[in-house]
């Protein structure tokens, strides 16, 4: 079975927020109700500042405390991987909010502010037969578009193709490739929290800290990791071009 | 499901044939065997539910004042149902019986051993037991909700108005089980039905005790006894619904909780219906069985106390805890002490995304870790 997964690349990430753009029209999500968010960690005194984007969605966890909190079983794992919350199932008890560590798990019992007026169809017809007010809401991996062979919204949206979704026991999939070539670079995935013992489908792999890239700091040359020939990634070759 | 019944059906055919036996027995022989005592001191009063009687102990005064007033289980028996001469006769009777170790029953060997207060000592090591447990279960979920970084928000917000926010959600929330009294009145019934009749047993339970420490038998009519019965009732019906529902549900495997859910639904079954059976029999007269049903019962009931904090009835601490935490977040960051956000849909978001961020800075930059600010744009 498969075991669909996103690999999150920090070092693409440029913190430009299309993703959470994107999945909010693609879920309709009301005011204030973000499935995808983009994190801005500040780090260090002016001048030596740095600014790290992490991307964070449902981790779609392997050990998924919230499906285990809901007392309605209204969450529930799929085969391949992808933790639903069924919203006709959901009373609103607001346990699963508490259970996940990430913070991930939207319930908003006060009226709605969406952003259309009444009936407008795109959110008459589209979202609110799938977004209910006052129960428990997350991110579905875009389920509906897995489905039908698409990726996710966010991972199209993504400029800098910092998202790779896909389905990590497939040895083939581009997901599994890119672990696999990024290993070879010397870059591990890493999981977020993960002392909650969770086993978390989403992965990051690590950003700056390998590259040292500060442009902001007045260093102009930036050092650029030669990737290893045997690892096939035509991408780099205009950059081991233009470094010789 | 289909077995518990055949144990219910086979039970309840062998108590009529023991009923039938007794009844038999009233071929007046002797007063010891003509009389309802043999029911629960054996045929040979070598015991039975009752302890043994024969080569008895007791003196003919003692032995009066027993059966008249009753002890224990034993009920009282007025001079209306055995004369005082054919009590002095059953007595002479017990006396002169041989003592025969062989003929002592199982049930009687171990139900001797359960004295009321051999049973309560081992309901409140259990019930001890199943509290650390608990407490030992909630930690894991405490900690998902990362406490520990809402605390300077925590103290900002008052400790005091935030433990009272718990306390209003734990009986709101977890108690009257607001979230289905909001979305679904059927639903909250049929919760109710197990819920506060499960609450009810365990206030019948606490009443008997105080009302008689030896917990002699009470009529069916005493007022403690009615209630007691009628919460038995809801929570048997609540729990047929359940399983009904585990028939009609698609959603009855949500891939993880099953096996805890049948767990804790078959324990709460065999519990209250063994705790019926253990009536039936002894008001319908069959004492063979009753102690073998009785010690069943205790057993379920030991199982479903202890096995608490790992069966899916850990919801019952659980959810109102986890909801409890939702409801002071969510108070706190309403209150704009936190950090100035209009509202926050997901409370708790900002220090599980700090939380997030230190995780992060941990692995891919490990100088900065100790010092960061998660900057939120309008």
């Amino acid at each position: 079975m498969a075991r669909y997964a996103m690999l999150i690349d920090l070092t693409r990430c440029i913190g430009c927020d299309a993703c959470t753009v994107a999945c909010k029209q693609e879920n309709g999500t009301p005011l204030d109700t973000f499935f995808a968010r983009v994190l801005n960690i500040e780090t260090g005194k002016y001048p030596h500042v740095k600014r790290l984007y992490v991307p964070v969605l449902c981790n779609h966890c392997e050990d998924a405390p919230c499906l285990k909190a809901c007392p309605n079983k209204a969450i529930f794992r799929r085969q391949d991987g992808i933790v639903l919350l069924d919203q006709e199932r959901c009373r609103g008890t607001g346990a699963c909010v508490s259970a996940c560590p990430y913070g991930n798990i939207i319930l908003h019992r006060d009226e709605e502010d969406w952003y259309l007026n009444e009936d407008e169809p795109y959110e008459r017809d589209f979202v609110k037969p799938r977004i209910r007010e006052g129960v428990a809401r997350k991110c579905t991996y875009c389920a509906h578009r897995v489905d039908e062979g698409l990726k996710p919204a966010c991972v199209v949206a993504c400029p800098t193709t910092a998202r790779i979704f896909g389905d990590t026991e497939d040895p083939e999939s581009e997901i599994s490739e890119y672990i696999e070539a990024e290993r070879h670079r010397g870059r591990e995935t890493f999981k977020l929290l993960p002392e909650a013992g969770t086993k978390p489908g989403g992965m990051y792999l690590g950003p700056m800290s390998d590259q040292e890239v500060s442009t902001l700091g007045g260093r102009a040359e930036v050092e650029v990791f030669i990737p290893d020939d045997s690892v096939p990634y035509t991408e780099w070759d205009h950059v081991k071009e233009a470094s010789k | 499901m289909n077995k518990v019944f055949l144990l219910i059906v086979t039970l309840l055919a062998l108590s009529s044939v023991a009923l039938a036996q007794s009844e038999m027995a009233h071929a007046r022989t002797d007063v010891f065997g003509s009389s309802s005592c043999m029911g629960c001191h054996g045929t040979s009063a070598m015991g039975g539910l009752g302890p043994p009687l024969a080569q008895t102990k007791l003196t003919e005064e003692e032995f009066v004042k027993t059966v008249r007033k009753g002890k224990g289980m034993m009920p009282p028996t007025p001079e209306a149902m055995l004369s005082d001469q054919d009590l002095r006769t059953a007595y002479a009777e017990v006396k002169s019986k041989p003592w025969d170790d062989t003929q002592i029953p199982l049930a009687y060997r171990v139900g001797s051993m359960l004295s009321t207060k051999v049973v309560a000592r081992i309901f409140m090591v259990a019930g001890i037991l199943s509290l650390l447990l608990s407490l030992w279960v909630l930690r894991y979920w405490v900690k998902l909700a990362n406490l520990g970084k809402l605390r300077p928000a925590l103290k900002r917000f008052g400790v005091g108005k935030a433990a009272f926010v718990f306390i209003r959600s734990l009986f709101v929330d977890g108690l009257f089980v607001a979230s289905l009294w909001r979305t679904n009145r059927f639903r909250w019934a049929m919760h109710g039905l197990i819920l506060y009749g499960f609450l009810g047993l365990g206030l019948a339970d606490i009443l008997m005790q105080i009302n008689d420490p030896t917990r002699a038998k009470l009529p069916m009519d005493h007022p403690i006894k009615v209630f007691a019965v009628i919460c038995g009732a809801s929570v048997i019906s609540g729990v047929f619904y359940v399983m009904f529902r585990y028939k009609t549900d698609k959603y009855v495997d949500n891939g993880v909780t099953l096996g805890r859910d049948f767990l804790f639904v078959n324990l709460l079954l065999h519990s209250i219906f063994s705790g019926f059976l253990t009536l039936t029999l002894s008001r319908t007269g069959a004492f063979t069985w009753v102690m073998p049903v009785y010690i069943y019962h205790l057993l379920t009931v030991l199982t479903l106390i202890v096995s608490m904090p790992f069966t899916r009835m850990n919801h019952i601490f659980v959810v109102p805890v986890m909801a409890g935490l939702t409801a002071v977040t969510d108070a706190i960051v309403k209150s704009g002490v936190e950090i100035a956000f209009d509202r926050e849909p997901s409370p708790g978001r900002h220090h599980k995304s700090v939380a997030i961020a230190e995780s992060v800075l941990k692995q891919v930059d490990p100088e900065s870790a100790g010092e960061f600010r998660l900057r939120y744009y309008p």
